[in-house]
């Protein structure tokens, strides 16, 4: 068993030692995934999907500063566990899967005022993420890496770190050009 | 600035007040601006998605860090495979000696009596999962900390349940934490009117195991108590009083 400030301090270290903790993180409450099943009725996959989701989000947050300590990670991934049950257990119970058929928002259009998002919100579709998945697979094994990575809430320096680039200029050069190659391929 | 730092420095947040402003009005007027900025948010969904696929497949990998290499042989000289055969050689019978006195040890008795019976836990086919089964399921996974999870969570709510001691007991067996085992074994002997009770077994197993000076003194006590008593497993304990 690990204690919360070690965890803490393993997610924060280098990229290497990140995956490590994420992994420790996973394993240290995986049985929130049996309570998922016991407690909300949820199926295996769904508690799982929950639980890992859990993870990955919970993650994102502390590395990003957005934890703040003021509970326990227990406590904290249960709270986000917990929503994230009871959201299933709503898309199952209350007959409106076809509703959840269609795209989800994504959390960064919040940003944007309500007129502009609802402009943004109508060119998202799924057609257009299945052609971005698609093309993700041809634009280079190194050019995804660099942007899974960013999106993994890494610095262009810390990528330039971990993938031996000469410096954070470069990767982030190589990270635009990346989506340019991407777009490119989508947006034909 | 061009058009995907533009818009990444948006979503980031590091415009300025009236840059930002700019951005918003730029969405609603300007199509082909909205487009690209649909294009990127989808972008960060598709790179997300796949990150936490990879990152699910990792963190469900258990064995990965544990796959053996495989190496490329190596040629070698004449004399060294010579020596090479002594070497095996002399291992061979050092491992015959070792285990000739090792099977009939107490100790090894009560090691190869847990890994055939307790190695894996049989597991009820009617598909419903209690905390037990799932347990159960968890300790057959050699994951002993969260089987412990899971029926020290049984005991909390129902503290006669003599499933969930046994299986308490042996999980802590598993863990080598011998004392914490005799504890669960101690409680399980105690309960009364089980239709067939092990708990004094393999109290005596578990000293057997745990092999310090005394303890294997009182496991012999026990067994006789199992004899005498025609507890759970008296045949067992018959035969091994012959041979410790």
């Amino acid at each position: 068993m690990h204690s919360d400030s070690d965890i803490l301090y393993g997610l924060k270290a280098s990229y290497k030692e990140r995956s490590c903790y994420e992994k420790i993180l996973y394993d240290q409450y995986i049985y929130f995934i049996d309570e998922g099943c016991r407690k909300y009725h949820l199926t295996y996959d769904d508690s799982f999907s929950a639980y890992s989701d859990t993870v990955f989000s919970s993650v994102h947050n502390i590395v990003n500063g957005h934890f703040d300590g003021r509970s326990s990670i227990k406590t904290y991934l249960y709270q986000i566990f917990f929503n994230k049950c009871i959201d299933l257990v709503r898309k199952n119970t209350t007959n409106k899967q076809q509703v959840h058929k269609t795209m989800p928002v994504p959390e960064i259009l919040n940003q944007l005022p309500d007129s502009a998002k609802s402009v943004i919100e109508r060119l998202l579709n799924n057609e257009l993420k299945a052609k971005v998945k698609a093309h993700l697979n041809n634009i280079g094994e190194k050019c995804k890496e660099v942007l899974l990575m960013y999106e993994d809430g890494l610095t262009d320096k810390e990528i330039a770190e971990a993938l031996s680039y000469n410096n954070a200029a470069v990767v982030k050069t190589t990270r635009l050009r990346c989506i340019e190659k991407l777009r490119e391929k989508v947006m034909v | 600035m061009n058009i995907v730092e533009y818009i990444d420095a948006y979503l980031k947040k590091t415009l300025n007040e009236e840059e930002q402003k700019t951005f918003e009005r730029r969405c609603e007027e300007d199509k082909a601006f909205a487009q690209e900025v649909a294009f990127f948010i989808t972008t960060k969904q598709a790179l997300q998605e796949e990150l936490l696929q990879q990152k699910r497949s990792l963190w469900q990998n258990k064995n990965a860090e544990d796959e053996i290499p495989i190496l490329p042989l190596i040629k070698r000289s004449f004399t060294s495979r010579w020596f090479m055969y002594a070497a095996a050689a002399c291992l061979v019978l050092a491992a015959s000696v070792y285990l000739f006195e090792a099977n009939s040890s107490p100790r090894r008795l009560a090691d190869n009596y847990i890994k055939t019976n307790y190695g894996n836990l049989s597991i009820t086919m009617s598909g419903d999962k209690d905390s037990i089964t799932l347990g159960q399921a968890a300790y057959n996974n050699k994951q002993y900390d969260r089987a412990l999870q899971l029926f020290r969570g049984v005991e909390r709510h129902d503290a006669f349940n003599s499933d969930a001691k046994k299986y308490a007991g042996l999980a802590y067996l598993q863990k080598d934490e011998y004392d914490s085992a005799l504890l669960q074994f101690e409680v399980l002997a105690n309960m009364q009117h089980l239709f067939s009770n092990p708990g004094d077994f393999l109290k005596a197993v578990t000293l057997l195991e745990r092999n310090k000076p005394g303890d294997k003194t009182e496991a012999k006590k026990l067994l006789q108590k199992v004899v005498n008593e025609r507890e759970a497993e008296n045949d067992k304990a018959a035969e091994w009083l012959k041979k410790i």
